[in-house]
């Protein structure tokens, strides 16, 4: 079978990446230990005060002000590119797991714009379409390497 | 069920005369959120019982976990036990599921480790959480009052015994 029809019904079993959330969701509720989302939007709060910083000193070294810390620990907001960079820096952390949940958001959408590639990547056969098809698949095992649908 | 769910996030706060100390964590070795929050003067249940509504609200925990009465009754009071029922009662109403450990069961939990008294117990927290070794404090000299600061580790303290009593089954 070639690569790319075996990614399409890969792909096909959730026509919209959107639907895993939905199924993700099901699956917390029928089995909380089986997955879980994560219930914390960030880490930036918890880095901070291991290292004793207040929000004032964390703003002076990310380079952005107070408020904006604030609303970042909060959830309100999300950490421009700089910031974000910046804190994974700080902190010697990455961003996903400094930022589990914007993480997950992120992925999803890439994912759901991998299902739509995955489509017109199918058609093309040439050696440059079935490196592209590749990539889609491993992006595939990467985010369900974690997951067992039953 | 007895075990505790991965993720279960766990909230515990020990009020003492001066305020509240609470951790915020979402397993035995991995706080999230903590902290005292100084409340002195009048009215001091009430604004004990306000700060932990607010953390209750802010931080939505699955699970409360405060001391037993009769351990938490040492010295003053009824005082403390009618906080604390209050912090249950509301948490109750909130669906949130309390869960209530007695110095016996902290002390069961820490007796592997060879700690029994507080500052040993809260000594053995800061050797297994980096976050909190800044924070402990000197052994108290009996002419010292208690540091606050050691109630931090009291509420570390009932989050460990919470796991300990009910371990996830993904901890052996």
């Amino acid at each position: 079978m070639a690569e790319g029809s075996a990614i399409s019904t890969a792909f096909a079993r959730w026509p919209s990446w959107a639907t895993i959330k939905i199924r993700r969701c099901d699956l917390d509720i029928a089995d909380s230990s089986f997955l879980s989302m994560p219930k914390i939007q960030c880490y930036v709060l918890t880095r901070r005060k291991e290292w004793c910083l207040t929000q004032d000193e964390l703003a002076k070294l990310v380079g952005s002000y107070r408020e904006k810390i604030r609303a970042i620990e909060n959830g309100t907001t999300r950490p421009t590119a700089d910031e974000l960079m910046a804190f994974a820096f700080i902190f010697s952390h990455t961003a996903p797991d400094l930022f589990p949940a914007y993480a997950d958001s992120v992925q999803d959408e890439v994912m759901a714009a991998a299902a739509q590639l995955s489509k017109k990547f199918e058609r093309d056969k040439t050696q440059k379409g079935r490196r592209k098809t590749r990539l889609l698949q491993d992006m595939l095992a990467r985010v369900t390497s974690h997951v067992e649908y039953v | 069920m007895t075990g505790t769910h991965p993720g279960e996030l766990v909230l515990a706060i020990r009020p003492f005369t001066k305020g509240l100390a609470y951790v915020f964590a979402e397993g035995p070795l991995s706080p999230i959120d903590w902290g005292a929050k100084e409340i002195i003067g009048a009215k001091w249940n009430a604004r004990c019982f306000a700060a932990a509504r607010a953390l209750l609200d802010h931080l939505k925990p699955d699970v409360l976990v405060l001391a037993k009465e009769e351990e938490t009754a040492r010295g003053s009071s009824g005082r403390a036990q009618r906080l604390l029922n209050l912090m249950a009662n509301h948490a109750h109403g909130q669906s949130i599921e309390v869960c209530r450990y007695s110095r016996t069961d902290v002390r069961t939990c820490f007796a592997d480790v060879g700690a029994v008294t507080r500052h040993e117990i809260a000594e053995a927290i800061a050797s297994q959480i980096p976050a909190f070794a800044h924070r402990l404090p000197p052994p108290r000299r009996n002419w010292d009052n208690e540091s606050p600061r050691l109630y931090l580790f009291d509420a570390a303290a009932l989050v460990m015994a919470h796991y300990c009593a009910r371990p996830s089954p993904d901890i052996d």
